[in-house]
């Protein structure tokens, strides 16, 4: 149960240029991993993000799912995008049920599994609200329970915190950390934040640019919970700030 | 109480100038009491309600047949980039020419009645949705689309359930301007080609030099674009987001 990505190359043709987005990338994702996409604006990581859920074709190379190769998105694989995506003609309560009811569930089982999934990141008194009537700390968590609440094997992630201040930024990611002990599901999230990796990852992915390549994959050893202010902590940050820069 | 201050002031020197000082003699400007004398009359006989119904039973029809059939198909223009440029250049004639220019095939098509003032209408309110639909089809943020996607949404499923809601208040915008060109040509269809309405109505009593319920007729249709209007803005306030 992985996925691989074998020798994968993207390019964009824009008018007369061509940009190589991704050159080369191999890279394998154990089930139930988390992992770090880490790199600096442009590097491709959402491009690598957005190949391995289906949104975009490659021009050569592999991605496979299980030994299945991934052609289209699929609820197997959700996405969180970095932008704010729910439907804004839905509340709160539609939009997580969305999924669901697509599959001509029970209408009634939905809504109480999706009432289950919100109670757990506390925001069982949204239910009724518009997207629009959300903080940007709450419309993204509503974001990750509409994708969670499918039960995806894998959870696709693409810096879906960057515009949060740093308070709701550090409690998303420890809620983020608990539902991925919990659930068990394989999570790759994009961020060119190193002490987000850092805290949140077991395997951080180095990536440079021109072209978009992988420098390196840094396993993050340290125990979890995980503490920002310690000595370790703080090593690890250093190391892969090095690690990157060089 | 602020709008009606401008109207009260409009009345009372509409008096003024009709009635004490008299302008001009009165079946070219009726007086308020002639338009309120002809008010009543075509109330109590029913007349104004009847030709009221009219306009609007035709009003409605045309703009249901035309949403029914111009709604769907802006929403597979505005989802198919070669589907658009097939038909770019067909609507790019067919859009100018103006609803009335239709009256002598509608008349020739379908005689005098009904049928052809809705016809007119449905012409009229056609391209306006039919535009406002591609737009609004166009503007979907794609982010949308492709949320849709890794939810699991099925191609037709992305067009009913995301497309379409997302391009919902600019397809109600199109039916508000469409309602507005509906008004115009119904009268205007009405005049020439009906024996019902409230064109005819203006039209007939204008022919028997009846001034008073001319006016009655050019209000009753201000009320009725006026009571469209509230109804769209009720819609737009529960639909935009
Ligand atoms: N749709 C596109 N059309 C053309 N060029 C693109 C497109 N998407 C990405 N690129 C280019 O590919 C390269 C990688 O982009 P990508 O968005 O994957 O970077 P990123 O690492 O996610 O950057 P950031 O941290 O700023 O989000 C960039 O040079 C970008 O300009
Ligand atoms: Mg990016």
């Amino acid at each position: 149960m992985t996925i691989e990505i074998k020798n994968l190359n993207k390019t964009f043709k824009t008018h007369e240029k061509e940009v190589f987005a991704l050159r080369d990338v191999d890279l394998t994702i154990e089930t139930k991993d988390f992992v770090c996409l880490l790199g600096p604006s442009g590097c491709g990581k959402t491009t690598l993000l957005r190949l391995i859920g289906g949104l975009e074709e490659g021009d050569s190379g592999e991605i496979l799912d299980d030994g299945k190769p991934i052609v289209e998105p699929s609820n197997e694989r959700g996405f969180v995008f970095q932008q704010y995506s729910l439907f804004p003609w839905l509340t709160v309560l539609d939009n997580v049920t969305f999924g669901l009811d697509l599959k001509n569930g029970s209408k009634e089982e939905n809504i109480k599994r999706a009432k289950t999934y919100l109670r757990s990141v506390g925001l069982e008194n949204t239910e009724k609200l518009y997207p629009h009537e959300l903080s940007g700390g709450m419309k993204q968590r509503v974001a990750i329970i509409r994708s969670l609440v499918n039960k995806p094997k894998t959870l696709l992630m693409d810096e879906p915190f960057s515009a949060l201040d740093i308070q709701n930024r550090h409690k998303l990611q420890e809620q983020l950390v608990r539902i991925w002990q919990k659930t068990e599901k394989t999570i790759i999230f994009v961020t060119h934040d190193v002490d987000e990796a850092v805290f949140l990852a077991d395997h951080i992915v180095l990536m440079g640019k021109n072209p978009g390549h992988i420098k390196e994959v840094y396993n993050n050893k340290l125990p979890r919970p995980r503490n920002r202010n310690s000595k370790e902590f703080l090593a690890i940050q250093n190391h892969t700030m090095e690690l990157l820069e060089s | 109480m602020l709008p009606l201050f401008v109207p009260m002031v409009m009345v009372v020197l509409w008096y003024v100038f009709s009635v004490p000082i008299k302008l001009v003699p009165d079946y070219v400007m009726p007086t308020p009491i002639m338009v309120i004398t002809s008010a009543y009359q075509l109330i109590i006989s029913g007349k104004l309600l009847n030709h009221a119904i009219a306009t609007l039973i035709k009003v409605l029809l045309g703009l249901i047949l035309a949403s029914v059939i111009s709604i769907p198909l802006g929403v597979l223009l505005g989802w198919s980039g070669k589907l658009e440029e097939m038909s770019k250049f067909i609507i790019g004639i067919l859009r100018p020419i103006p609803p009335v220019a239709w009256i002598p095939f509608s008349i020739l098509w379908f005689g005098i009645g009904l049928i052809p003032g809705t016809f007119i209408i449905f012409m009229g309110c056609f391209f306006p949705i039919l535009i406002y639909t591609i737009d609004g089809v166009k503007r979907t943020d794609n982010v949308l689309i492709e949320a849709g996607k890794t939810l699991g949404t099925s191609n037709l499923q992305t067009i009913t359930k995301i497309i379409f809601p997302s391009s919902l208040p600019t397809i109600i915008s199109g039916l508000k301007v469409g309602v507005g060109i509906a008004l115009m040509c119904t009268v205007t269809a009405e005049m020439v080609a009906s024996n019902s309405g409230l064109g005819y109505l203006i039209m007939n009593s204008s022919q028997l030099f009846d001034t008073g319920s001319v006016v009655v007729g050019m209000l009753s249709i201000g009320v009725i674009g006026l009571f469209f209007d509230i109804i769209f803005k009720k819609i737009q306030s529960k639909l935009f987001w």
